[in-house]
């Protein structure tokens, strides 16, 4: 009994000990799992996604899905636990839709760096907001200089600003030889600050100049095109040679398209040569083929920052087509560009903290070169420097039109070259 | 003064554009007294419809017109049948049918917005080529602005006359005096809204579809208009047809000739174009809130179809 009662108790102690020994050697060999957990950040982009401006607001807005997915693709290849996340808001092209999407996206989404928006009046519409809260707001075109303030929250290593696309159009209008010009343009700050640089060098060099300024986002212009109808009319008729008769448009978009076809139909615009600004190279209107006619008509001439062919530019382009379907429109390179710069700063700084970001998002760009096929050089204001534009004009080839380059004109050196005209 | 005659024919060829996309709105009014705000919409309709037939025949303006008029038609038969029915069978007040109309104008827009984007055609030109026909006072007439004149007018008087003298425009008129009675008569009444809205809906797609060609199309087309479209019918009193064609010629020439005058004589921008007929709406509700309009009397003409049928 007394054996019994022995064996009964070391069986029990040996099963508690076995059970603990197990227990705890279940915890010893467990194997290791990893500890390191997905850090997520998100990049903000504000466009207008619908009015006037929406297909370059979607072709922004995709160029930086393009550069978030690819990066996406190359932190999970090497096995990183980072990754990027895009939040896309539509600001229908206006400063005060550009503050609610900025708004919404720093309250919901807590978004500490924006691409966008496009124009320089809707990133005026954020700025405040944006220097409050310490967002890093990346405008890839909006180059008004009204935006060139030093200590900002607005960082602009896209598109060349205004002073100098103002100077490459006065140039190039004055290469033409052109004595008499009306100048139409859109009245909002970035177009204000172009015609106003324009017509100050023009008027420097003995041009006459007429400007008028149109209302933005009317559904019709034909008084504005009938304008600047009777003002040629009256060059015409105070003896002036057409040849030295110039109409300059400062806008773009559906707006142009309407201008253009009003002018289409009038016999003196239709007479004399037409300049005009960068963002006229647009999809929209070259496969319009009735203002694309009257656009290669008139030898439409625009002054266009200089995107030399460079390998990412052609990557981003092949893979910007092969995931939308359609080629890039004009200078979402920008766009795309801004986007790796916001995330390699992000990267390099191991915080996507707004107050961090806006010291090392200059670092970066200083150092980055992408698909805009030129260098980046950020000046006290946050604004690039470096900045060579082609004349391009506008011309039928055998599908459709497009614009060819003609001459180059250099920011730094304020020279214009002409190779035809 | 060279400027003058140039600028008055401009002038009238707008107030053909205000006139045809207006003269729905008018019909709207006139019969169920709804300041549609989803009206704006059947312009787009046009306008997209003109787009996507013009790819398979360009240039081709009276088929174009009338497709514009069928789908804007059968656009605006929807929205009655699933919003506006609906709450009329409910007697909701005015107000609320004003929201609905709001709701309807949004989500139709967003739906558009939706396809056009799905389509790649949220921005894009129809394959109408506008044509110099004569140059008179050194103002293009074109070949669109003739048919928008032309097709503007004729809707216009024919919509005067079918009002005037045909059974269903006097059982419009019927109803639009008191549909209680109306439909005491014998009226019915829903057949006779149904061919308002079909009418309404059509005009402002016809609208739409003359515009197309100056205008690049968009889902906000037709909204960008919608304050001139009321500026409008304000200025004819809201239910004349009359007042319409005196309120699109105030408009066309608030914009066109006015503001030349101001710009040549004082300088004044063509930015402040809008301001003009802003202004003058605010005069006009001031001065004479009824409009400019020749109204008829609907009460007599509810008396004279009760007596003749």
């Amino acid at each position: 009994m007394a054996f019994t009662k022995f064996a009964v108790g070391l069986l029990v102690i040996g099963l508690i000990v076995g059970g603990i020994a197990g227990f705890g050697a279940s915890f010893a060999l467990q194997r290791p799992t990893s500890t390191k957990a997905t850090t997520t950040y998100t990049i903000g982009v504000i466009m207008p996604l619908s009015g006037t401006l929406a297909s370059f607001g979607v072709s922004f807005a995709n160029s930086v899905k393009l550069a978030v997915n690819e990066m996406n693709a190359n932190l999970s290849a090497i096995g990183s636990p980072i990754r990027f996340n895009v939040v896309v808001a539509d600001d229908g092209g206006t400063p005060n839709g550009a503050l609610n999407a900025l708004q919404s996206m720093y309250q919901s989404n807590s978004v500490q760096i924006v691409i966008g928006p496009l124009t320089s009046a809707e990133v005026l519409g954020l700025r405040d907001y944006a220097d409050t809260n310490h967002i890093v707001i990346l405008p890839p075109a909006a180059t008004a200089t009204s935006l060139r303030i030093a200590g900002d929250y607005i960082l602009r290593p896209g598109q060349p600003g205004d002073q100098f696309e103002g100077s490459a159009l006065a140039q190039t209008i004055l290469g033409f030889g052109e004595k008499y010009v009306v100048y139409i343009y859109r009245g909002d700050t970035s177009e204000i600050g172009t015609y106003n640089i324009t017509s100050s060098i023009l008027k420097q060099h003995g041009v006459n100049v007429v400007g008028i300024e149109y209302t933005p986002a009317q559904s019709d212009y034909s008084n504005v095109v009938a304008s600047a109808s009777s003002d040629v009319a009256s060059y015409i008729s105070s003896g002036a040679p057409r040849s030295q008769i110039a109409v300059v448009l400062g806008g773009y978009g559906t707006e142009a398209a309407n201008m253009f076809t009003h002018a289409s139909s009038d016999q003196y615009l239709s007479s004399v040569r037409w300049f005009g600004i960068e963002a006229l190279n647009d999809n929209s209107l070259l496969t319009d083929s009735q203002v694309a006619s009257f656009m290669a008509k008139v030898n439409l001439t625009i002054t266009a920052p200089q995107t030399s062919i460079s390998p990412q530019g052609i990557n981003f382009a092949e893979a910007y087509a092969a995931a939308y379907g359609s080629p890039p429109e004009p200078y979402s390179n920008y766009a795309y560009d801004n986007a790796w710069i916001a995330m390699l700063s992000i990267l390099v700084a191991g915080t996507d903290n707004g107050q961090t970001l806006i010291k090392m998002v200059p670092l970066v760009a200083d150092h980055y070169f992408g698909a805009s096929g030129t260098g980046i050089y950020l000046d006290q204001y946050g604004d690039q420097t470096i900045a060579y534009y082609n004349v391009e004009k506008c011309v039928q080839l055998n599908q459709g039109y497009n614009f060819t380059v003609i001459g180059e004109y250099n920011g730094g050196t304020n020279q214009l070259t002409l190779n035809t005209k | 003064m060279g400027w003058l005659p140039g600028s008055i024919l401009r002038s009238i060829f707008e107030s053909g554009i205000f006139l045809m996309i207006s003269i729905g709105l008018t019909l709207t009014l006139s019969v169920i007294k709804l300041p549609n705000f989803a009206h704006a919409e059947f312009l787009t309709i046009g306008a997209y419809t003109s787009l996507v037939i013009s790819q398979v025949l360009p240039n081709n303006l009276v088929v174009i017109i009338l497709a514009s008029f069928l789908a804007a038609a059968i656009l605006a038969l929807a929205v009655h049948n699933t919003v506006f029915k609906p709450l009329i069978n409910r007697k909701s007040s005015a107000y609320i049918l004003v929201l609905a109309s709001f709701a309807a104008a949004q989500f139709i827009r967003y739906s558009v917005f939706v396809a056009g984007s799905l389509g790649g055609v949220l921005s894009a030109h129809p394959r109408i080529t506008v044509t110099p026909i004569v140059y008179i006072a050194g103002q293009a007439i074109t070949n669109i602005y003739l048919a928008t004149l032309i097709v503007a007018l004729s809707s216009t008087i024919l919509l005067s006359l079918f009002f005037k003298y045909t059974l269903i425009g006097k059982c419009m008129r019927a109803v639009s005096s008191n549909t209680t009675l109306a439909q005491l008569s014998g009226i019915k009444i829903e057949n006779i809204v149904s061919a308002m809205w079909i009418l309404a809906g059509g005009l402002g797609g016809v609208g739409g579809a003359l515009l197309s060609p100056y205008v690049t199309v968009t889902p906000a087309l037709g909204f960008n208009l919608l304050l001139e479209i009321f500026a409008v019918v304000i200025f004819g009193g809201l239910t004349s047809f009359v007042g319409t064609i005196i309120g699109s010629l105030i408009m066309g020439f608030a914009e066109n000739t006015f503001m030349d005058f101001l710009n040549i004589y004082f300088g004044v921008p063509y930015t402040y174009t809008q301001l003009i007929p802003f202004s003058l709406i605010i005069i006009v509700l001031l001065v004479k809130p009824t409009g400019f309009g020749v109204s008829y009397s609907a009460n007599k003409a509810l008396r004279r179809f009760l007596k003749e049928n």
